[in-house]
């Protein structure tokens, strides 16, 4: 009896493990559900009660999803980046085409940009961005250096560094 | 005691049963997501293919083609296809430098073939045109060429997108390729020697190498560009704590940059450029936060005016603003001789709780100013009205020199218009009388938005 105590014991601790395990699955993959409805009309609303651009939402999410940690300026200047891809011919001609490239932005790839209200800096930020204020002067590039990033990058021209960013065209 | 082992291994194996049921559903549904992203990757690129295939067609029936109608209709296709094509492609899971010369060339055939119907209106094509579009063709069939294999490769299973798209994720930080990127890539470096285009376009190649002409006057030490931020930057009365030197910019306009610390405000940061030529302020911008809003737009307006003119930056006219965030931004454009010169643009945006000057940014001027010779209009404005659609009724006209797409600039009779409660600014070239430009004017709560 006493040999087999510890078995029973663990036969339910088996289970319990199993059954949390499956449980914390299931709400994460719920999670991931709810992350692709996000995007209703009510979360616009939050992002930027007085914006009546799409343009200004989408910007605002990508900066906020790219560079929220990010001083002011260096959120400016994720938008231009943004706003200069559009304007290159390498690069799609539109600025969703831009922001939805496959594995362009990371925030965009792992779903951040939807679960993130910006900020009003953000939303500030984006309306800048798109009324022309470029401190990246054209950059097509912007990457952290303490993130391991493809070695191709560095052969870029840089421009300048904001914040934790590194710019280059 | 048996009897609680049973139970114990059957519940188990229970547990185990539903882990397993359950798993399989996952699986299942994995499968289908993923064959639905495999589905969109391989729509795009089929896409691609066939309308890269067109521009190849098209651009040869162009060389071919002796009507300069047809010629019109075959450019309008050539610069859809190749649109359609540049698009697609973007949609690709792959890596920006595999793909980024193909790009720009199926951009520019597009952009291209649009810029010379727009010139050519019935024309027939000069014979640099004709030899720039048979490099072109050349260069599609290359293209064509190298796509063709990449499509071998894929129909023979040699690659599946997901493959390309783990492998992205796996080896982007080592800066391999997977097997798709590597044959991308092979079709990407035969994109390398493309005719230089320059033409009227956005995409044209002299955009890329526009100089600055506004940045004038000789080099200037940091500290004296420091001192000229200082001076220049509204700090509304607030004691300056703390200044500290950004890193340099080293773009088109090269500029020192520093921040500056208002009192023990460590989080309002304000961030100046000034050019290392001359000492011009290129743009500040203060982050602060705005509440409320005292301000009237009218005032707000002759607030900035007079930064403007205190600051030394004369003749400017507020063109179009825009309200958001308790700010109000305006545009000023230069104005030379009773001409509104639209190119040399300044924003600036005022708080509307104080009336602070929160950004001014000069790019857009010290890029294109420079005191110009205007030519003598062809045509009067009574002529150019003439030139109209009836229907529109003029409310106000003056003269404009407006950047074409290419960033040409060409002296225009600017006519703000209604029609049926709609409002139109309509641009009448004033040497040929042809309309260049047509904006609709869309009347917000927080501003004109111009279409």
């Amino acid at each position: 009896m006493d040999m087999r105590k510890p078995q029973y014991r663990l036969a339910i601790t088996v289970a319990v493990i199993l059954v949390v395990s499956c449980a914390g699955y299931l709400a994460w993959s719920q999670d991931n559900v709810m992350v692709r409805d996000a995007y209703t009309s009510e979360n616009i609303a939050d992002a930027s009660p007085e914006s009546s651009s799409d343009n200004t939402d989408l910007l605002a999410r990508v900066i906020h999803g790219e560079a929220g940690d990010e001083p002011y300026l260096g959120k400016v200047a994720v938008g231009a980046v943004m706003l200069n891809r559009v304007n290159s011919a390498s690069f799609p001609n539109s600025l969703s085409g831009v922001i939805f490239e496959p594995y362009a932005f990371e925030s965009v790839s792992n779903g951040l940009i939807w679960q993130r209200t910006p900020s009003t800096e953000s939303v500030r930020a984006a309306g800048e961005a798109l009324n022309g204020l470029d401190p990246t002067y054209g950059a097509l590039f912007f990457w952290n250096p303490s993130k391991p990033v493809s070695p191709w990058i560095w052969s870029r021209q840089i421009i300048t560094e904001i914040g934790q960013h590194v710019f280059a065209i | 005691m048996k009897k609680r082992e049973t139970y114990a291994i059957v519940g188990l194996a229970v547990l185990f049963g539903l882990a397993a049921v359950w798993g399989g559903f996952q699986l299942k549904e994995r499968r289908v997501a993923e064959a639905q992203l495999v589905n969109k990757y391989n729509g795009a690129f089929y896409e691609s293919l066939q309308r890269t295939k067109n521009v190849e067609a098209l651009l040869s029936k162009g060389l071919a083609s002796g009507s300069t109608d047809n010629m019109d209709n075959l450019f309008a296709d050539l610069w859809y296809n190749a649109n359609t094509a540049q698009s697609s492609l973007h949609q690709l899971p792959m890596s920006h430098q595999v793909v980024a010369q193909t790009s720009k060339f199926l951009t520019q055939v597009g952009d291209y073939a649009y810029a010379i119907t727009k010139r050519d209106q019935g024309k027939k094509l000069t014979e640099r045109d004709r030899q720039t579009m048979s490099e072109l063709y050349k260069k599609s069939q290359d293209l064509n060429r190298e796509l063709g294999g990449v499509q071998r490769q894929a129909a023979a299973g040699s690659f599946s997108w997901t493959e390309v798209r783990q492998g992205l994720n796996r080896n982007l930080s080592q800066g391999q390729l997977s097997g798709a990127d590597d044959s991308f890539r092979r079709v990407d470096s035969q994109m390398q020697e493309v005719p230089v285009l320059i033409y009227d376009g956005p995409f044209s190649d002299h955009l890329e190498r526009a100089k600055p002409r506004g940045v004038t006057g000789k080099n200037v030490t940091a500290e004296k560009a420091r001192s000229n931020a200082r001076d220049f930057i509204d700090f509304k009365g607030a004691e300056v704590s703390k200044v500290n030197n950004g890193r340099d910019a080293d773009g088109r306009i090269p500029a020192y940059s520093f921040e500056f610390q208002t009192g023990d405000n460590t989080r309002d940061i304000i961030t100046a450029h000034v050019t290392k030529k001359g000492g011009h302020m290129v743009f500040y911008t203060n982050p602060r936060s705005v509440s409320e809003t005292r301000f009237s737009e009218s005032k707000a307006k002759s607030l900035a005016q007079d930064f403007l003119e205190s600051r030394g930056v004369k003749n400017m006219v507020p063109t179009y603003t825009i309200k958001s965030n308790n700010a109000l931004t305006i545009s000023f454009a230069y104005e030379q001789d009773d001409v509104i010169i639209y190119p040399d643009l300044i924003k600036v945006m005022v708080a509307l709780d104080n009336g602070q000057i929160l950004t001014y940014d000069a790019l857009g001027f010290l890029m294109s100013h420079e005191e110009r010779d205007l030519p003598q209009p062809k045509i009067s404005i009574d002529e150019a009205r003439k030139k109209l659609n009836p229907d529109l009724k003029v409310q106000s006209e003056r003269m404009a020199l407006i950047p074409t797409s290419g960033k040409h600039e060409v002296l225009t009779y600017e006519f703000k218009t209604e029609m049926r409660g709609d409002s139109f600014l309509v641009y009448i070239n004033a040497q040929t009388g042809g309309e260049e430009q047509i904006f609709k004017l869309l009347e917000t709560p927080n501003g004109t938005l111009v279409l």
